[in-house]
């Protein structure tokens, strides 16, 4: 009993560091604000379930499709990134959010308000996914490969290039690195990445509707990363797994009435969010003490 | 018919909110933060506007006179809190954005523990009851007040900005506040000033319209989220672009329930914020649209 509770806990943080991660690509790396990771997690986990109900359900087969179709869900997002930077491709992505969630709700095909459930776990080589312990090594191995790809990313030209393009456009356009390329693969990244964890999380959980993949987990992923410190390989782990905890970590607290708990959490992790952007802007971890500093880059020193 | 009863409705409740819309306008003009909590404020107005009438019996005056302290002291607060910190330390855009969700989470949490987080109905007073008949259109009162209201407001805030001392202050710090403080304009106080203007913006909407539909925790939401689409479709630099979008939006979202189901509204507002973000980023009313005035500075 115990042991499935933690279990369970630990496989919903495997898949918030597959997310935040995931983020961390187009935000950290490629320095575009992404408040629409909701949206890329929520086609990966319809794309898993309708396939796996309708198509088949070897988890590769299913694995698959949630990434490609979710990697083409975050290539809109390149759409805005053409024009808006900063806070406007931030609110433009934001404006993309709410329109997948609108989306979702109203379509038939994707169960509306009442989402899909009922469709078959997944199978490898023949032998069916069923006990929790299956799950975790899934959620697992979805963690390492985001983890693995920010952690690749960063050592790799084309991290670098993404990297070049967020500290300076104009140096790094002048070296013949294309903006608008590398940030569209960021973003193509970022999304295939949030399709693996909506993967996991539909198999996982067994039923999915709209209000895992609205506006207020966009929110919730979007704070992981500045939390913990974008850009880092480990900063979204760390701010995924505390705001993972956070809930479970409430229940311990006897005093409070259950039906307040949740109130209370929030209460909790908003203070948590000001006291972190006034006394540690860059998150928790961080190689570089820029990120949340106005003028990042070399522009400044340069005035 | 129908359409024009909808278009008047909506015409109404944009007027209405278009006033909180402003007042983001306003605050993110001046201290170029993301005020997303302005929602939470609102839902705080809202709901002090109820206990005041219903649970402690105060007088409409005396109602109005608390959800005016409370707001512009809930405005106050956060700022001197939450905001100056990071003004201070200079920081990206992005760290106020992170700060003022914080805040919101705050507010509209520590709001659901203190009244169960259920809807409020509020108790029904000349603003509903009262319709005006006009050729076979009924209107509630409380949707004329609020567009003759809004007008007027806009057209005082306007002079204000435009004919006053800090009015014109206020314009300076929010083209460069680092020259402003140059010639030793207090910066700090003119945003507590702003965060003052913004959040009493808010009282009119968050008592008028509660009184027409009711309220629960998700207005916060919801108002902030109006507030930005309309403040970017219509110019962070223009008020009465901000007020004229609020008013088509209100309208849009309203009559739009015609062909869409009415969940599609607010998506149909950020599809036409997301459009025009990317052909004019400046806003459709502002003199300078080819360019966005934040992104000037953070390039």
């Amino acid at each position: 009993m115990a042991l499935a509770y933690w279990e369970n806990i630990l496989i919903f943080a495997l898949i918030a560091i597959t997310l935040a991660s995931a983020l961390n690509i187009p935000m950290g790396l490629g320095g575009m604000y992404v408040a629409g990771m909701g949206a890329l997690y929520g086609v990966g986990a319809y794309t898993t379930a309708l396939v796996a109900g309708h198509v088949s359900s070897s988890l590769f087969v299913t694995a698959i499709a949630a990434i490609i179709l979710a990697a083409a869900a975050g290539a809109i997002f390149i759409i805005p990134a053409v024009r808006a930077r900063y806070e406007y491709f931030m609110v433009a992505s934001l404006g993309l959010q709410y329109v997948a969630s609108t989306v979702f709700v109203n379509s038939a095909f994707v169960g509306g308000t009442n989402g899909l459930t009922g469709f078959p776990a997944p199978t490898v080589f023949g032998a069916t996914l069923s006990t929790p312990n299956d799950f975790l090594i899934f959620a697992a191995i979805a963690a390492i490969i985001s983890v693995g790809t920010v952690a690749l990313l960063r050592s790799s030209p084309v991290g670098r290039r993404m990297r070049a393009v967020r500290d300076d456009e104009r140096a790094a356009e002048s070296l013949a690195v294309s903006p608008l390329s590398a940030r569209s693969l960021s973003l193509i990244i970022g999304g295939a990445l949030a399709g693996l964890a909506g993967c996991v999380y539909a198999y996982y959980v067994g039923f999915i509707n709209p209000d895992s993949f609205d506006f207020q987990q966009s929110v919730l992923v979007f704070t992981m990363v500045i939390l913990g410190g974008a850009g880092t390989v480990w900063g979204p782990v760390v701010g995924a797994v505390i705001i993972s905890a956070l809930p479970p970590a409430l229940t311990f607290l006897n005093f409070v009435p259950p039906a307040d708990q949740a109130s209370l959490g929030q209460i909790i992790y908003g203070v948590l969010l000001v006291a972190m952007v006034i006394f540690r802007p860059e998150g928790l971890i961080s190689d570089t003490s820029r990120f949340g500093r106005k003028n990042p880059g070399r522009q400044e020193q340069l005035k | 018919m129908i359409l024009l009863q909808l278009a008047i409705l909506g015409a109404g409740t944009g007027a209405l909110l278009g006033l909180p819309a402003v007042g983001f306008g306003l605050i993110l003009r001046v201290t170029r933060i993301f005020h997303v909590a302005h929602g939470a404020v609102f839902l705080l107005t809202a709901e002090t506007y109820y206990y005041a009438v219903t649970t402690w019996h105060f007088g409409v005056p005396l109602a109005i006179l608390a959800c005016l302290v409370v707001s512009v002291g809930g405005g106050i607060l956060i700022y001197l809190i939450a905001y100056r910190p990071l003004i201070r330390g200079r920081l990206s855009f992005l760290v106020g954005f992170v700060a003022s969700l914080g805040v919101l989470t705050v507010i509209t949490n520590v709001l659901s523990i203190v009244n169960g987080g259920g809807f409020l109905s509020f108790p029904s007073g000349v603003l509903t009851t009262q319709r005006l008949s006009l050729g076979g259109l009924q209107i509630p009162v409380g949707d004329i007040v609020g567009v003759v209201l809004g007008v007027l407001i806009i057209v005082g805030l306007q002079l204000w900005l435009s004919r006053t001392l800090s009015g014109r202050t206020i314009r300076a710090i929010s083209d460069d506040r680092d020259l402003a403080a140059v010639y030793s304009v207090r910066t700090t106080a003119h945003d507590i000033v702003t965060m003052a203007v913004g959040s009493a913006l808010l009282v009119p909407a968050a008592i008028i319209i509660p009184s027409l539909n009711g309220v629960d925790g998700s207005a916060a939401l919801t108002v902030g989220t109006f507030a930005f689409t309309a403040t970017i479709i219509g110019g962070v630099t223009s008020p009465v672009g901000t007020f004229v979008s609020a008013v088509v939006l209100g309208i849009i979202e309203s009559v739009s329930v015609q062909w869409l189901p009415a969940s599609w509204s607010q998506a149909v507002g950020l599809g036409i914020m997301v459009i025009v973000l990317l052909t004019r980023p400046g806003g459709l009313f502002s003199r300078n649209a080819g360019q966005s005035v934040l992104a000037e500075r953070s390039s």
